[in-house]
């Protein structure tokens, strides 16, 4: 049985520790602040000279040319709707950063003894850190495809005349697959420290796995084919079911006598 | 009639092997409630192996140990939650207040908040930590961590506690108020166990030690550890140096020194005194007075050590 209040007082602790350290804090909203700044950017480049015909060379570059409509139009609407894919990268790195300390970083900095004599069980320790690392990544990556949908909106606004951005793709993108893939990336990153016990190895090890993750992203700005709602619906299933191997792995990996013998 | 009091920890046979490594071998104890027991030996001598199996860490490979009852091998979170462990190292989280250390380990022991508020409180007070409680762990010098560490330890207000080097970096005053803590500890009921390389300190505050290198080489009242060996000092009237021929004569007597009136005389392990008397007075001393001389517990442990093929594999 978990006990509820034990979950509470490592998550507790956790958020205590993550508010206090600055640098983890900044680096945690470096990736989604530059991933935000970048499709903002391009679209005020394409809004200041929509009918330029470099821009509309652009357009037609990537095949989002539309007679009638302007190819700066075409491309904001375009820019937004590419840059989902990206964002999906978010959820999933940032809990790497954040869980690589989770077992491997108590260790390095000595606290886990007094932690594993504590009645708390294996699932409730890995049960409180992984709130504690997939909800600030979950947060910051709404916050800031919170802020990166209303500054899309105000800057092609004048171009499109409407709301674009969110549509059904990125709500359910945003809303059902970037919590699974926190989940993932925190699942990875606790499995991977708790065999390892360094957290600066179980960052990079964790780092391999989600490649494969960004390169689906880059994949899909480079050549501009985004997945459709089904298509995220499908990832979703794909990474839930990810999600269940790797937390049983994580579970499994959690020995309190293999912890604190075998990391010296 | 008498009831039998069920030791707080009892350990029979207890083995535990890392691969190849013997770590603990053989070891069989017991430590009343209320005790105040030490655990000595050198670094590798399997002290923190012990602790950890008694604590419910790790598990031992063989024999058994109870602690409160409870089997240490099957005992999980019920055995945790009624022992407390001091840490060689302490162990604290720096980015956290010295209250806020404090506050998760009582949020992780379910004790309720107020509870938990009073007993932190007291616990500051008496380490004098209750004015810098509000400031990060990491600004803690060596000793006021290692106090927070142990006001840690004693949250939950546990059962059974072991403090491993619990006064290491203290300043006199500060590990005299630890002394203190570990008497009033053991005054209420808690069972204290000490792991130490202060012998001065076990020697002060233990009933019982056992002294540990892989296996137990003994275990016993401190008082009969220290009257192991026996040193004698026999007054005679006059000079001694004409007794230390005969002293030599005893079978058990090692070596006998004249000085002045005093005859020194070291005997083996369970050697008679009274032999030593006889002998002298059939030859004709007159005997003021005889004082077997105790041995620092320092002595016995060397001694112990230096014991021939007792080192761990």
């Amino acid at each position: 049985m978990i006990a509820g209040f034990r979950v509470r007082a490592v998550l507790r602790k956790e958020l205590l520790e993550l508010a206090s350290n600055r640098g983890l804090l900044v680096s945690l909203c470096a990736l989604p602040a530059i991933m935000t700044a970048v499709p903002c950017l391009l679209a005020l480049s394409y809004r200041w000279s929509p009918s330029d015909m470099n821009v509309e060379a652009v357009a037609r570059y990537y095949r989002v040319y539309q007679r009638g409509v302007l190819p700066g139009a075409s491309l904001v609407m375009a820019t937004a709707r590419q840059w989902l894919s990206l964002y999906l990268v978010t959820p999933m790195f940032l809990p790497v950063l954040i869980a690589s300390q989770a077992v491997a970083g108590e260790k390095e900095k000595r606290t886990i003894e007094p932690l594993l004599a504590s009645p708390a069980t294996g699932v409730e320790l890995l049960l409180g850190k992984s709130l504690a690392a997939v909800l600030p990544a979950v947060a910051i990556t709404w916050l800031f495809f919170g802020v990166f949908s209303v500054a899309m909106n105000a800057i092609g606004y004048p171009l499109v005349h409407r709301v674009f951005v969110p549509d059904a793709t990125w709500l359910f993108a945003m809303g059902v697959v970037a919590p699974l893939l926190a989940l993932l990336g925190n699942a990875l990153s606790v499995a991977i420290s708790a065999r390892l016990g360094d957290p600066r190895l179980t960052q990079q090890v964790a780092g391999l796995f989600v490649m494969p993750a960004v390169g689906l992203g880059v994949m899909q700005l480079v050549s501009l084919r985004a997945l459709g709602l089904s298509g995220y619906a499908w990832v979703a299933v794909g990474v839930a079911v990810l999600d269940v191997i790797v937390i049983a792995v994580a579970a499994r990996l959690f020995d309190r006598e293999r912890i604190l013998t075998r990391w010296n | 009639m008498l009831r039998r009091v069920s030791p707080a920890i009892e350990i029979e046979d207890l083995g535990k092997r890392f691969g190849g490594f013997t770590a603990l071998d053989g070891v069989s104890l017991s430590i009343a409630p209320g005790e105040v027991f030490g655990l000595l030996g050198p670094n590798g001598a399997g002290k923190t192996t012990l602790t950890r199996i008694l604590c419910g860490l790790i598990a031992p490979t063989a024999g058994r140990a109870h602690v409160l009852g409870v089997d240490v091998a099957r005992g999980g979170t019920a055995l945790r939650a009624q022992v407390g462990l001091l840490t060689e190292q302490p162990g604290l989280y720096d980015r956290l207040s010295g209250w806020e250390n404090l506050r998760y380990f009582a949020g992780l022991y379910g004790v309720p908040r107020a509870l938990a508020e009073a007993r932190m409180e007291q616990a500051l007070r008496r380490f004098d930590l209750w004015d810098k409680r509000l400031e990060r762990a990491g600004t803690y010098s060596k000793g006021m961590r290692q106090k927070l560490a142990i006001a840690r330890a004693l949250i939950h207000a546990p059962r059974v506690v072991f403090l491993d080097e619990p006064t290491s970096g203290l300043d006199p005053q500060a590990a005299r108020a630890v002394r203190q803590t570990v008497v009033e500890l053991a005054a209420e009921g808690h069972t204290v166990v000490l792991c130490s390389h202060n012998l001065d300190e076990v020697e002060r505050l233990c009933a019982n030690v056992a002294v540990l290198r892989t296996r137990v080489l003994t275990l016993g009242p401190v008082s009969a550890l220290r009257r192991g060996n026996t040193q004698v000092d026999v007054t005679v009237q006059g000079d001694a140096r004409p007794w230390e021929a005969c002293a030599l004569g005893v079978p058990a007597v090692v070596r006998a020194v004249p000085t002045g009136q005093t005859l020194t005389v070291h005997l083996e392990r369970g050697g008679s005194v009274a032999g030593l008397v006889a002998a002298l007075v059939g030859a004709g001393a007159r005997l003021e007075a005889v004082v077997p001389q105790a041995r620092a517990l320092e002595e016995v442990y060397l001694e112990l050590l230096g014991t021939p093929g007792e080192r761990a594999s």
